[in-house]
């Protein structure tokens, strides 16, 4: 009884009251907004939900049909495309194939539309649900629906859908799911695709994919106000902010959530997780409250979770732009869900870590600032991540090498341990350039469709490499004007790559006085759409005396098929040095010197601007080299052999 | 006060610590000019590689690793090989080694200044031959303990993670490892420590039968525990603790120029040197224990005889 009062009460004071706004006015378009009521049961790891989505159609076209995503369907059974494209493995997580706990799925119960119109009755759509594979006609899938309409939805009306669903978890598997009490609950209602506005003459369309292995989503800006039932012993987080909290009478509590101007909405429960709270107070005014979730064992990094946030927080806010959300939540997963880890959500991220991790390997850092900078590439930039998820993945960890180099140190940011140091950027770049094959294939395409196993490689750190390399050859602070205008210009709408490219062809070429020519396409032809390699070598370097003079010349080769504008630079005996430019379209090039010192060393793009050159250690020639590096490194390997031969010998 | 005794035995036999310190310096040249000539040729012109003199540079090294590699992997391969080499080896010293230690320990162990001469290169050699055999299947029997040990560790752990894997959090899964490791490490050391005592009772008694050489080793390890495995552990520890002792030293160590690879160099060799010395301290302070532990049981059997 006391509950039923209470429950009341509360109804009066806010619970059912007309929602409070977070934003004074609207940063996004709101096409599709959702009200979600969906209670957790832990017993059966089920979802039970209803919803009512509001759409607007944005279009100039009469809309014929809806589309949907049901995306947990993708761990229905073995035969869906996701399971099918990953074999039931991604990034080292296994599905149990012999356990049907471990598999998800999602149903919708019931669905009726609304049109708006005063007096009319909704109309029932379940009996039209139809599901579709647009990607690749794989009948098992169950990813996609389409609904026909009886009735078109004419440009600018705005309807509404109630659906009731039904979805079963599945054990933590490609970041949602289970693992013994806790949860993380992405990708789990019904959720409509984008309909996308025709050009010119050509009609507007559904942009609706299936869940692929290694692809993410796409989805429209809007509002959400979520009420979550958990089992009252658990803490909950989520996208958006706690508006309002009752305990019901079975052991439940009941958490409405509120959030605007965001493309999803994701949560998490668990009775196991320990609250840190702390505040980043942005220079121009107002502050981000940042909730850790974390796991006990993990307590003692909470602090590095927090540094690392704040970095991030600040160095986006400087070099991009403003965060306007009042709030960012990082849940901390624990060992056993590692699965669910890394993972961006409108201001609701995961990061991951295990306990022990020592101060030297920053991979929580890494984790956590990469997946806040996913809040302005991706949800702010809600650019199409199944088509281009370059647009999201790439920028990320191009801002993510940036970040933690310039907060951690250059050359030791990520590991710093013994002796053994590695940058951010410098292991973007590794893994890209020393593939066996770095020509594997373009980074621009649908994602499921990209170089066999290389879609990690080319989306993330093949795209961090040649923004790098972009800034190296336009300089930071014009690389950053280039990205502070394509995020103003683009921020809650949907970028494509075109959208950035127009930017910098609009900015570049007059910043740079047309030194690259009057755009930048031949860049982005080779490193994004073209699957050239860059390889500049310092072939050689003489010197002939003439009389008092020297003769020396330098010749360096294009060793790869990629084409770049390089510098060369040139140190004279007496100390001078000199700064040589060739365009690097030929395949050769001998530049001839006379000087009145002979020339020591040269060393082809000196500053490393040409960040995507598979191979740095080509880039110079030095006439006397010195033997103490290889001397080192032979005393070195010949040390642990020693030490391998008496480890064998302490068997006797 | 045994391993300070040991210690000076050993010192006093540091002309067979020199020569297996050689040999293993030697094998190391095998490595050591080879892997200078092909870094040297490798590395070319390229002004890049003074990255890596001073520090450690991961794009420096790495772009090597890519486009080198298939220069270095017969240097790593020839290092696999020579640690077997130098398994057998050392198999092929213990001989020579016994007997300059028994040498310089007394006719009789309670008169202890009588000592023979230093042994002779030409008997440490002939020592060296004549119970190599038997020592071989010694090393081969406790390598299948170990072996077996280890495997049956493992299982144990397997099945208790089965059904406990679900309920421990990660400072558990720590504990079980470490608790593992300690249940694996701990036993093979003893298992070492044994085989040290085998290959001096096999020594003293002419006992060619390995079997029968490790259970009398068993026997007296067990009946003296804190004297045999007290000892050998406090000497794997001292041993543990200089490595760790190198590796902080390395981690620091400027090697800006030619002056300061030598010195890494001489402290490299200087710590390799240090392990042989170890090494033979062990045998040394096992054959120490087994003297001081035959004058105890000589001495109580005394009055009897009287």
């Amino acid at each position: 009884m006391r509950g039923c009062i209470l429950a009341f009460l509360l109804s009066l004071t806010g619970f059912v009251a007309p929602a409070q706004t977070i934003f004074p006015r609207p940063l996004s378009p709101r096409t599709a907004s959702y009200r979600i009521q969906v209670k957790l049961d832990p017993a059966t790891k089920r979802l039970d939900g209803r919803q009512t989505l509001t759409w607007r159609n944005p279009s100039n076209d009469p809309v014929q049909e809806l589309r949907f995503h049901l995306y947990l369907n993708a761990f229905r059974n073995l035969n869906s495309t996701f399971m099918r494209e990953s074999g039931g493995q991604l990034r080292g997580d296994y599905i149990d194939k012999d356990d049907r706990n471990a598999f998800g799925w999602i149903d919708i119960r019931s669905m009726q539309i609304n049109y708006g119109s005063a007096g009319r009755p909704g109309e029932n759509l379940k009996p039209r649900i139809q599901f579709i594979q647009p990607d690749d006609g794989n009948p098992d899938d169950r990813t996609v629906i389409r609904v026909p309409l009886s009735e078109p939805i004419q440009p600018g009306q705005t309807i509404s859908i109630d659906m009731d669903f039904r979805a079963k978890l599945p054990e933590i598997f490609a970041r949602t799911g289970f693992s013994r009490d806790f949860y993380l609950i992405g990708q789990w209602f019904p959720k409509i695709g984008v309909y996308e506005p025709g050009k010119n003459t050509s009609p507007g369309q559904w942009n609706c994919h299936q869940f692929h292995a290694h692809s993410e989503f796409y989805a429209d800006f809007g509002n959400y106000d979520v009420s979550i039932t958990t089992p009252s012993d658990y803490l909950t987080g989520a996208t958006g902010l706690l508006r309002s909290e009752i305990r019901n009478k079975n052991g439940t509590r009941t958490q409405r959530w509120q959030a605007e101007d965001v493309v999803d909405f994701a949560w998490t429960a668990s009775p196991a997780y320990r609250e840190v709270n702390d505040v980043w107070r942005r220079p121009s005014g107002g502050t981000v409250a940042i909730r850790l979730l974390m796991q006990p064992d993990h307590a003692a990094q909470a602090q590095r979770h927090l540094e690392a946030a704040k970095a991030a927080l600040a160095y986006m806010h400087k070099h991009v732009g403003r965060y306007p959300y009042p709030n960012l939540t990082i849940v901390d997963p624990p060992a056993h869900a590692l699965g669910a880890a890394g993972m961006e959500y409108p201001t609701f991220i995961t990061a991951g870590t295990v306990w022990g991790m020592p101060r030297g390997v920053r991979l929580v850092e890494q984790v956590v600032i990469h997946e806040f900078v996913h809040q302005y590439f991706m949800q702010m930039l809600a650019s199409n991540e199944f088509e281009e998820a370059w647009l999201d993945e790439g920028f990320t960890q191009y801002f993510q090498g940036r970040i933690m180099d310039e907060t951690y140190g250059p050359r030791s940011s990520v590991i710093d341990l013994f002796g053994y140091r590695m940058g951010d950027l410098e292991s973007s770049r590794s893994a890209y350039v020393h593939i066996d094959n770095p020509a594997i294939g373009p980074v621009y395409g649908n994602t499921w469709q990209l170089a066999e196993g290389h879609y990690g490689m080319l989306t993330y750190q093949k795209t961090a490499t040649w923004l790098r390399t972009l800034e190296g050859l336009l300089g930071r602070p014009l690389m950053d004007e280039i990205l502070r205008t394509y995020f103003r210009r683009w921020q809650f709408r949907h970028p494509r790559g075109q959208d950035f490219i127009n930017i910098v062809n609009e900015l570049a070429p007059r910043r740079t006085a047309y030194r690259y020519g009057s755009d930048i396409n031949w860049f982005f032809e080779q490193v994004l759409y073209g699957d050239q390699v860059c390889d500049y070598e310092l072939y050689e370097v003489r010197n002939t005396r003439k009389g008092s003079e020297y003769r020396s010349t330098i010749t360096v080769y294009r060793r790869g098929d990629a084409r770049m504008p390089v510098e060369v630079l040139v140190r004279f005996s007496d100390g001078k040095e000199l700064l040589l430019h060739w365009d690097g379209r030929s395949r050769t090039r001998t530049f001839t010197l006379q000087q009145s010192a002979e020339v020591v060393w040269a060393r082809v793009d000196p500053k490393q601007k040409i960040y995507m050159d598979i191979n740095f250690n080509n880039n110079s020639y030095v006439l006397s080299p010195s033997s103490a590096p290889a001397a080192k490194y032979a005393a070195k390997l010949t040390f642990w052999v020693q030490n391998w031969m008496q480890w064998l010998a302490v068997l006797v | 006060m045994q391993l300070l005794r040991s210690f000076w035995l050993t010192f006093r036999s540091r002309r067979v610590v020199g020569w297996q310190y050689v040999s293993n310096l030697l094998l190391g040249l095998l490595v050591l000019l080879p892997s200078f000539s092909t870094l040297q040729a490798e590395t070319g012109q390229s002004l890049e590689y003074m990255n890596l003199l001073e520090g450690f540079d991961y794009s420096v090294f790495e772009d090597f690793m890519q486009h080198h590699a298939g220069a270095i992997r017969p240097l790593v391969a020839a290092g696999r090989w020579l640690g077997l080499a130098y398994l057998v080896l050392t198999v092929f010293f213990t001989g020579g080694t016994l007997l300059a230690l028994h040498n310089q320990t007394a006719f009789h162990p309670r008169t202890s200044s009588l000592r023979k001469p230093a042994v002779s290169f030409g008997a440490f050699l002939s020592a060296c031959v004549h119970y190599f055999p038997r020592y071989l299947r010694l090393v081969a029997f406790t390598l299948l303990l170990i072996i077996l040990w280890t495997a049956f560790i493992l299982l144990i752990i397997a099945l208790i993670m089965g059904p406990f894997g679900d309920v421990l959090n990660e400072p558990g899964y720590a504990l079980i490892a470490v608790v593992g490791l300690l249940l694996i490490g701990l036993p093979v050391l003893f298992i070492l420590c044994v085989a040290d005592y085998a290959r001096i009772l096999m020594f003293r008694q002419d006992e060619r039968r390995a079997l029968r050489g490790f259970e009398q080793g068993w026997r007296f390890v067990r009946q003296n525990i804190r004297l045999t495995y007290g000892n050998a552990l406090l000497l794997w520890l001292i041993g543990a603790f200089f490595f760790l002792i190198y590796l902080g030293i390395e981690a620091v160590f400027p090697t800006t120029g030619w002056p300061t690879i030598l010195l890494l160099f001489i402290l490299q060799q200087a710590f390799v040197w240090g392990r042989v010395f170890l090494k033979v301290w062990k045998l040394a302070t096992a054959s120490q224990v087994i003297d001081r532990v035959d004058i105890a049981s000589e001495t109580r059997a005394q009055p009897a005889q009287a």
